[in-house]
């Protein structure tokens, strides 16, 4: 083979990608040729570098400036209206109207838990104490991420209360009130059964909707 | 079995996929110098590189739902930090190096390393020349030490084309590099080291 040719096969020989008997007929081509064993040399003094470049930490703390931005994303709207805008009467009647229909939901999610559908079959009587127990305590494991994230943003909340809009504050308040009255009646289902999973679901969607309505409070009081 | 570090990721993005932003918050704290290693190299340029590893945890909590287990959390945050990185240097198109980074990559020099001194600015100023894929390529393989499947995955390419990147890569840097390789050889020559 000619230099230019062995020459394009040194980097897939230095990788091991080479089949036997062509990195055989490149080690023969070496042995006789200094120019292609200094352009070896060369790719290996490259590659000995790069792999020691000094791995680049950040020295900055970005994570404010993420939260903030995530935080800050328009999950309502945040474009301020003006004032007397045309529909403007009609806010208080769509924000009731939207609150009665919140409730309507949390109540037909909770009647849906009480008379569930069929779910899995139960285990064998000797597997289910140990099911029921690692069952209950994921659900205290979840539940205290959700704890967490909750008093996080109520700290939020509490800190901006005084720049939010009155009547809004309110609605946020009756629905947050809604949500942790279907949290207590998720718990007291799970602590009867912690294998029922609508009541789990149900439990972990009020938690997020707590946790939305929360982080909703946060953004609407900072516009 | 999965290694306990993928445990912890996969455990974080369920918590993340649930609303939860201290997870979040954690997983930045694990991988966030990843990811600006991969943004540094690829930019140049230390505001363009935080700013991408700010859009890719962002991005991380908006696709979060759509993040499935069937692949390692690091490939699809090395995949979204890839393809942020690519659209800030189709956007900026800062290909050459800038004085900023010429600092930190300078702050990387290892004194001891006589060689070292004579190659590694170079090498750096080299790797910020070459076309965007070649480089992304050889970053990601030859300094971050990803295998070729994995750099496919995270590019969305074959790994025939990650191999062939890679070998155009080394060669446009040898021959970049070729008058510092020369004298180094020459020193070495004289000195009697092995090369």
């Amino acid at each position: 083979m000619h230099c230019r040719k062995i020459q394009e096969l040194l980097s897939p020989y230095l990788d091991g990608e080479l089949k036997p008997t062509r990195a055989a007929a490149v080690e023969k081509h070496l042995l006789g040729c200094g120019q292609c064993r200094k352009v070896l040399d060369d790719l290996r003094l490259i590659l000995s570098e790069a792999e020691s470049l000094v791995p680049a930490h950040l020295a900055s703390d970005l994570w404010p400036s993420i939260e903030h931005s995530i935080l800050a994303q328009p999950t309502i709207s945040t474009v301020k209206r003006p004032r007397h805008a045309p529909l403007s009467g009609w806010r208080p009647r769509i924000a009731w109207a939207l609150a009665l229909a919140g409730t309507f939901l949390i109540v037909f999610s909770l009647l849906r838990d009480r008379f569930p559908s069929p779910g899995p079959d139960l285990p064998p009587a000797q597997d289910r104490a140990q099911l029921l127990a690692t069952a209950q305590s994921d659900i205290d494991l979840a539940r205290a991420h959700y704890q967490h994230s909750v008093s996080a943003l109520e700290q939020i909340v509490a800190h901006r209360a005084h720049e939010m809009d009155e009547d809004h504050a309110r609605l946020y308040r009756e629905k947050l009130a809604h949500l942790d009255n279907s949290i207590d009646d998720c718990t007291i289902a799970l602590q009867k059964n912690s294998y029922n999973i609508g009541a789990q679901r149900a439990l972990f969607d009020a938690y997020d909707r707590k946790i939305s309505t929360l982080r909703e409070m946060a953004v609407s009081a900072a516009y | 079995m999965k290694k306990e570090p993928e445990d912890r990721d996969l455990i974080l993005c369920r918590r993340c996929q649930r609303g939860d932003i201290h997870a979040l918050e954690e997983l930045y704290k694990r991988h966030k110098d990843k990811v600006y290693a991969i943004a540094l190299r690829l930019t140049n340029n230390v505001q363009d590189a935080e700013d991408i590893v700010q859009d890719v945890f962002v991005q991380v909590y908006r696709k979060i739902g759509g993040f499935r287990e069937d692949a390692a959390f690091t490939s699809w945050l090395y995949r979204i930090s890839t393809n942020i990185s690519l659209s800030a240097l189709r956007r900026k198109k800062r290909l050459a190096s800038k004085p900023a980074a010429e600092e930190v990559l300078r702050a990387n020099l290892n004194p001891g390393a006589q060689r070292s001194k004579l190659l590694r600015p170079f090498l750096e100023q080299a790797i910020a020349s070459l076309p965007p894929k070649s480089r992304m390529v050889f970053i990601l393989h030859d300094v971050q030490g990803f295998q070729h499947n994995e750099i496919a995955q995270m590019l969305t390419c074959s790994e025939g084309t990650s191999k062939s990147q890679l070998h155009k890569a080394r060669a446009q840097l040898r021959k970049r590099l070729l008058p510092r390789l020369d004298m180094i050889a020459s020193l070495t020559h004289v000195s009697g080291e092995e090369p």
